[in-house]
């Protein structure tokens, strides 16, 4: 599952990274995949909670984790805090396919304004909407592929990872 | 949880950080910062290569600062030796403009 690339014809790429694809076929491509783990997200004490059990669940089943944690961590902050700051809520999904963790961010929000995004993913930061100005870019960074589910009914965020690339990066600072 | 040490008082501020500093608890930090008078500050500088852990709204928070500072015409630096925190500071572009 982490290592999976969305193929739609509907799919607007404003990245190399990112993809943003319609809300409805979220459900086609992982209705039928079950988490590993689930977390409501309701407030701010959501955030480090789950950073908290995010980190104690991948310790102790993957042996590189600590050469990986921080920006797994990281990212994954920035999606859940998005939610809590944004949008009335949400969930977290959890599925450790082989080639990694990967995370899906569920909220209940208005969806994303695709004119904000653009102009985050083109450099302009300290946007008006200053945290996903600011942590959208940290999110493209780390995960290898960020893929964008939106609607009037709300957004899915899919965060997908490539640890190999992660630890390599790690080794050269 | 963040602890926040205030390592020297006015007029040149120097503010320790370590732990996790984000959404959930940048009001301890705030809190510190609420309690100098500003009047009475010639330079504010945050030591955070304490920090386990900074999100974009932690860094946020220190750019509201600076932003502070740079209208009263008080120098504002963050220092750090902490190289998985300094590159989330170059990522969201705060080392553009803020000294180390």
């Amino acid at each position: 599952m982490g290592s999976e690339h969305c193929q739609s014809e509907n799919a607007f790429r404003p990245h190399n990274r990112v993809s943003v694809h319609p809300y409805e076929e979220y459900h086609s491509k992982y209705g039928s995949c079950r988490p590993v783990r689930e977390f409501e997200i309701a407030g701010k004490g959501d955030i480090s909670l789950i950073r908290r059990e995010v980190d104690r669940f991948f310790a102790d089943r993957l042996a590189f984790w600590s050469e990986v944690r921080l920006p797994i961590l990281i990212t994954l902050s920035e999606a859940v805090t998005n939610v809590v700051k944004f949008t009335p809520g949400g969930k977290l999904m959890i599925f450790a396919g082989e080639a990694g963790p990967c995370f899906h961010i569920i909220d209940h929000g208005g969806g994303l304004d695709l004119d904000v995004l653009l102009c985050i993913i083109s450099g302009k930061r300290f946007s008006t909407y200053s945290s996903l100005g600011m942590g959208f870019p940290i999110m493209v960074r780390f995960a290898e592929e960020v893929t964008v589910y939106t609607s009037e009914q709300g957004t899915i965020l899919v965060l997908q990872f490539d640890l190999d690339r992660i630890v390599k990066e790690n080794s050269a600072v | 949880m963040l602890s926040v040490r205030l390592e020297k008082d006015v007029p040149d501020v120097v503010v320790s950080l370590s732990g996790n500093l984000d959404m959930m608890t940048g009001e301890v930090l705030q809190e510190t910062i609420k309690s100098l008078d500003s009047a009475q500050v010639h330079s504010l500088t945050f030591s955070i290569g304490g920090l386990d852990f900074i999100d974009s709204t932690g860094v946020g928070q220190l750019l509201k600062y600076y932003k502070r500072c740079a209208a009263k015409d008080i120098c504002f630096r963050i220092e750090n030796d902490n190289p998985e925190i300094e590159e989330i500071l170059k990522i969201i572009g705060i080392r553009e403009l803020v000294e180390s």
